[in-house]
């Protein structure tokens, strides 16, 4: 009969190394694809801060209103879409905090790109409409993550709808960032999800589902 | 995000999984050469005790099965205790007992309502010292006794040996599920023989040496599953347990879910009672407290964590749902946007995959081994139903016996 004492400390090991196998794999996964995020945030980065450059010329060189909205709505759609990824790829559980920094600089990015929105607004007046969406990142209670799902889902209809004439800033509330804290504080925002639009906040669904008919009934 | 408690546990779940998993495989890489075989014996004399109650149907054919060993003739009695049968299941045994003058009957004086003390009785009447215990709706192999008979006398510490049980047939569907359940638990019970790690000798077909039966205290009357009582108490004593996978026993199985159901919960008590009743040996008294022990509580945490997260994230899940739906009503939007379907996979949908393909070979390693063609190659549904639905009542099948075994609402 074949000695069989060693099997536990085999299987032992061969366990670690399967399971160290797959940790590595899973890793070097994520690795990919936060790298292929990072790259596109780059790009964003690099996108806002010469839009924002290209705002402070703008007063100097009488840039023209519609060069400065159309700027900021393309430079806001693509971080739209990036956010959109982004929140995919947060759904999927993540071994490493990668995705949570680049979240945090995303986040900073739409901060940062919600201020130029404003300048843009006192420097032309009317021209679009500023929906910033504030949420909660991290482990929501179903009542909230329900909410937040319903508002997703109105707010993206709306996007698609009147793309040009609309800026959507999802921001996520709860990661700790100074500027974000600031703007919970200025607007007084003690609960998720909640929208602010034009300088108005909202925290309901029932209140967001008549936005569309409160910001775009002469456009219909 | 990071990993949350929920996922932790799941990540400590799919390594006792892997564990075990590998456990196995190396076993099986190590003694693929003697899975089959086994330490030829020489015929001695061995009393076959048959527990009976309401077997009329089952009970003829199961006797002709033992008239049919590969035995010599004088060398075998068969008692045949009667339960206090309802139908006629004593005068079919009796039948028996005119015509073959090993076959005895002893009736109880009262319904038992299990196999143990029916199976006592005949174990106390008996007059060789080599005791086997078959059940009156199985049928052995002919070469059964004699293959199985050298395992005892080869090693005067192994006190009981079993061997393989089949599901005898095979047409309907829940039929078909068991047979693969079947015989993945034959060919794992092999394995772990190879571990001196065999937890039960199933009632189907055992055999036992007299001597030690009676040393520890013959089977336990107050257990649901006895089989698996009276090794744990042999280990206890210092004897093994041993598994012959170069014979098979068939026994009939459940053909409807109510039954099936039933049977698996009688099992999971027994189980259960038999952990508490030898707890205080966890990581003590050799293979038992080392090893049996351990794997039974490893698998019972494993399996009520499992169906708790898998129920947790579920529930939580279709109540977001539900919410969202409601509120999405309400508020006149859509109730799914194209946007929300994520086909982003996570690290944990790869274990799981990963897993379930590696449980998957396995059975079909099992399957091989076995020699369970038909099965394997030509039933892709039952297979399929057996990896994603069957082995996934497991857990429900735990919680409901744990929640009967607290309420002490059983029986057999």
């Amino acid at each position: 009969m074949v000695s069989n004492k060693h099997v536990f400390w085999q299987a032992l090991l061969s366990a670690i190394l399967i399971f160290g196998v797959g940790i590595f794999l899973g890793i070097a996964f994520e690795e990919a694809r936060n790298h292929s995020v990072e790259n596109s945030l780059l790009v964003s980065e690099i996108n806002v801060l010469d839009n924002q450059v290209a705002g402070q010329l703008g007063t100097d060189l009488s840039l023209s209103c519609d060069t400065i909205k159309n700027n900021i709505i393309k430079i806001a759609d693509k971080i739209y879409d990036e956010a959109r990824v982004l929140e995919e790829y947060d759904y999927a559980s993540q071994l490493t905090t990668a995705l949570e920094t680049m979240h945090k600089r995303y986040d900073l990015l739409r901060v940062m790109l919600w201020t130029q929105s404003i300048n843009y607004e006192k420097k032309c007046g009317d021209g679009f409409h500023i929906v910033v969406y504030l949420y909660q990142y991290k482990d929501p209670e179903p009542q909230i993550r329900s909410e937040q799902i319903v508002f997703s889902r109105i707010l993206e209809g709306l996007k698609d709808k009147y793309g040009n004439d609309f800026v959507l800033i999802p921001i996520a509330g709860d990661l700790k960032l100074e500027s974000v804290e600031l703007i919970k504080e200025k607007y007084n925002l003690k609960s998720y999800p909640a929208v602010i639009i034009d300088g108005k906040i909202i925290d309901s669904t029932a209140e967001l589902s008549k936005i569309e008919e409160d910001l775009f009934s002469s456009k219909q | 995000m990071t990993l949350s408690v929920i996922e932790t546990i799941y990540f400590i779940y799919i390594f006792l999984a892997l564990y075990m998993l590998s456990l196995f495989v190396l076993i099986y890489v190590h003694n693929r050469k003697e899975m089959l075989t086994y330490p030829k014996g020489k015929a001695e004399p061995v009393s076959i005790i048959m527990p009976c109650f309401n077997e009329g149907k089952h009970i003829g054919q199961a006797i002709e099965s033992l008239l049919k060993l590969d035995y010599p003739k004088g060398m075998i009695e068969i008692i045949v205790v009667d339960d206090k049968s309802q139908d006629n299941s004593a005068e079919i045994i009796e039948q028996y007992t005119k015509k073959y003058s090993n076959v005895k009957l002893i009736v109880n004086k009262r319904n038992s309502g299990g196999a143990a003390e029916p199976t006592n009785l005949g174990i106390r009447a008996a007059k060789y010292d080599y005791i086997a215990v078959a059940d009156s709706d199985s049928t052995p192999d002919p070469d059964a006794l004699i293959k199985m008979i050298g395992f005892l006398q080869d090693d005067l510490t192994v006190g009981g040996v079993t061997c393989a049980i089949m599901a005898k047939h095979r047409s309907k569907f829940i039929e078909k599920l068991q047979a693969i359940e079947y015989s993945v638990i034959a060919f794992t019970r092999k394995l772990l023989d190879k571990i001196d790690a065999v937890y039960v000798t199933p009632g189907p077909f055992a055999l036992y040496r007299k001597k030690v039966l009676l040393e520890i205290g013959l089977f336990d009357t107050k257990n649901m599953t006895q089989d698996i009582e009276i090794v744990w108490r042999m280990v206890y004593h210092g004897y093994k347990a041993r598994m012959c996978l170069a014979t098979k026993t068939h026994s009939i199985t459940p053909t409807k879910f109510k039954n099936w159901w039933k049977q698996r919960i009688r099992w999971n008590i027994g189980g259960l009672q038999t952990i508490v009743k030898y707890k205080s040996f966890f990581l003590r008294k050799g293979m038992l407290g080392a090893f049996i022990l351990p794997f039974f509580i490893v698998s019972l945490v494993v399996g009520i964590v499992g169906i708790s997260i898998f129920t947790y994230l579920n529930i939580r899940k279709i109540f977001v749902s539900y919410l969202a739906t409601k509120l999405s009503v309400s508020a006149g939007t859509e109730i799914l946007r194209l946007s929300e379907l994520n086909l982003n996979p996570s690290i944990l949908n790869f274990f799981g995959i990963s897993l379930f393909i590696l449980g998957a070979l396995f059975t079909f390693l099992g399957l091989t081994v076995m020699n369970e063609k038909e099965l394997r190659n030509k039933n892709p549904v039952a297979l399929g139903f057996y990896f994603v639905l069957y082995l996934a009542l497991y857990p429900l099948i735990l919680i409901t016996s744990i929640y009967k075994l607290a309420r002490g609402k059983y029986s057999w």
